[in-house]
């Protein structure tokens, strides 16, 4: 009787994603048909309700509108304009100098923002423009801006790691902090690919030293904004959600009131994003509680658990299988949405092969994280495609060098713990 | 027949548009609402250093309010996989018809269910209240009834628009 119902559960979930069931109406539908098959027609309707509304009640998911609205207002006040001056006259006399700016930007607006669509939507969309201008092709340059956008929600702060941690009940502040070392590494790595693959393009002229303090001077408190959510959370001072409550106060006031690059209007605009972004993301996950608790009381984790140590009794080997089966989920899922549904199963994985939980969500949420830039469902990828205009798959061939070296700090990470581990063991004294 | 369908989609973007809108009003108040308890509470447990707990409440209520009432806004973007449908779009658009149908159908069930349980729900709550802010627990599922209803509403429209466009030999979406 139960197989019949693990079979339905899946079974049925995948034919309402094959037939075109939006994916929010498709996990409250199979849920609804569980029910019918185990109660009758008259189970009260509330059972549904409940954990649906009980689920988006949480204190950490708080930080989520507030670090989609920390991105939007640094895209549409122009502060990452700033930021590309000053980045520009740092780094942009390199080889591939641009293709180190846009990587390096991005790092930095990760410390700001936790998505990559923002990322690639914002200065992703401006520094593609500056590199096509500067004579470098638009495949590479979409690439790299498109692979850089990756670090977005990999740095903290991190849309996907909060969602993460409200799932799986995980402390999001070592999550958080498990991101930072990761985060930079990719970037690294990513300027790596630059250098080689521009080896052969000319060095642009030195920016003076007046040039780089003008622009720091320009930038100083736009730069400042990492700072007060990674120092804030990092030293324990603020919650994530407090931290970034700061830090949004912290940019409204250098957008409103120093730079004054934000009017009324563009703060409507920005609310606006704000609460579609937000909306969509957590009405997934309101519906997806209910199928996430089905789940459970299913026992299809510790199917999944079972599985897995039948194919294998060692750690890093099922850690690979996991992470190959993400890679695959992230083609068709959204960051968001794909941790939503596979948090509750790959993190009973991490406590049965007994790796850090922590060190594995953060495993997990990186490799979901590169599903974003690939197709056919990628948000960023879209996002890049409609700055761009280039079809999806010169876009994938741009960004895939880049993606290849991001996936293989994900191998390293899987057998180097202490890259993500390091740091908030470090600071939380874990 | 077509004209009932081109009635109804119009009566449904009309609809939408005109409930979305004061939707997206209150839920883009509500956001910064919500803003602002969360700064009171950063203000009160890091400034005052006495921190004033119902502002996490208020917080939450106005999050779950603005989730919800937002949701219904951004509907028509929910995710969704368009592989299949394309491909029957592709070999009859009797077919694509059909199953368009099929799927609004679906989804009017579901949400049926939520509308009556968030209606269920909002009428106990009206009895029971919050502990650190007295705030009816009804007024938790509230947002999650009218947006729901919204949804419903239009995703009826879109079945009636569909089926009344089925012997038609042109796409007639209701989206």
């Amino acid at each position: 009787m139960m197989t019949h119902f693990v079979s339905i559960f899946i079974v049925g979930f995948f034919v309402t994603l094959a037939v075109g069931i939006p994916i929010v109406y498709g996990l409250a539908g199979v849920s609804i048909l569980y029910l019918i098959l185990g109660r009758g027609f008259d189970f009260p309707p509330d059972l549904l309700v409940v954990p649906m509304v009980q689920s988006v009640n949480s204190f950490i998911l708080l930080a989520v509108p507030l670090f989609f609205f920390l991105s939007r207002l640094m895209n549409e006040s122009g502060l990452t304009d700033r930021l590309f001056a000053f980045v520009n006259a740092l780094v942009g006399h390199f080889r591939g100098g641009l293709g180190h700016v846009n990587v390096l930007i991005s790092m930095i607006f990760a410390g700001m923002s936790g998505s990559a669509t923002a990322d690639a939507a914002g200065p992703g969309a401006m520094e593609y423009k500056a590199m096509v201008d500067q004579g470098y092709s638009p495949e590479f340059s979409a690439g790299v801006s498109l692979g850089s956008a990756l670090i977005g929600p990999i740095i903290p702060p991190s849309i996907p790691v909060m969602i993460y941690a409200a799932v799986t009940e995980l402390s999001p502040t070592a999550l958080l902090m498990a991101g930072l070392v990761p985060g930079i590494l990719i970037g690294l790595a990513q300027m790596g690919v630059v250098a080689y693959s521009c080896r052969n393009r000319p060095k642009m002229p030195r920016a003076s030293l007046r040039t780089i303090w003008n622009t720091f001077a320009k930038t100083f408190l736009v730069l400042l904004t990492p700072f007060v959510l990674i120092i804030g959370i990092s030293a324990g001072i603020f919650t994530a959600t407090e931290a970034a409550a700061i830090a949004c106060i912290y940019a409204l006031f250098i957008a409103c009131v120093v730079y004054r690059t934000v009017s009324f209007k563009k703060l409507i605009s920005v609310t606006r994003g704000v609460v579609q972004d937000t909306a969509v993301v957590m009405f997934v996950l309101s519906t997806a509680t209910f199928y996430g608790w089905m789940l459970t009381r299913l026992r299809i984790p510790v199917m999944v658990v079972e599985f897995l140590m039948s194919l294998s009794s060692n750690s890093f080997v099922i850690t690979i299988m996991v992470v190959i089966f993400l890679l695959a989920m992230g083609c068709f899922f959204s960051t968001a949405v794909g941790l939503i549904i596979v948090a509750p199963i790959v993190h009973p994985v991490a406590l049965a092969i007994g790796f850090d939980p922590i060190h594995f969500g953060i495993v997990c949420i990186v490799t979901m994280v590169y599903g974003s830039a690939t197709p056919p469902v990628g948000s960023s990828l879209y996002a890049l495609m409609q700055v761009t205009k280039l079809p999806m798959e010169k876009l994938a061939r741009g960004v895939l060098p880049f993606l290849i070296v991001s996936i293989a700090i994900v191998f390293l990470m899987i057998f180097v713990p202490q890259i993500s581990l390091f740091f908030p063991n470090w600071v939380l004294g874990r | 027949m077509g004209k009932i369908a081109e009635f109804l989609k119009s009566l449904r973007r009309k609809v939408k548009h005109a409930v979305g809108y004061v939707y997206e009003m209150v839920a883009g108040i509500v956001f910064w609402g919500f803003f602002v308890f969360i700064l009171m509470q950063v203000f009160s447990r890091y400034v005052v250093h006495s921190p004033l707990h119902w502002t996490e409440e208020f917080s939450r209520v106005f999050y779950v309010a603005m989730i919800f009432l937002g949701s219904a806004v951004v509907m028509d973007e929910q995710f969704r996989f368009d592989l299949g449908i394309n491909f029957v779009k592709r070999h009859s658009l009797l077919g694509y018809k059909i199953l368009n149908l099929f799927i609004d159908i679906v989804v009017s069930i579901v949400l049926s269910y939520l509308v009556v349980g968030s209606y269920n729900r909002t009428v106990s709550g009206w009895t029971k209240v919050l502990p650190l802010t007295g705030i009816k627990v009804a007024y938790l599922y509230i947002p999650l009834l009218a947006g729901t209803a919204l949804i419903l509403i239009c995703t009826l429209m879109d079945i009636g628009v569909n089926l009344f466009s089925l012997g038609q030999k042109k796409e007639v979406d209701g989206r």
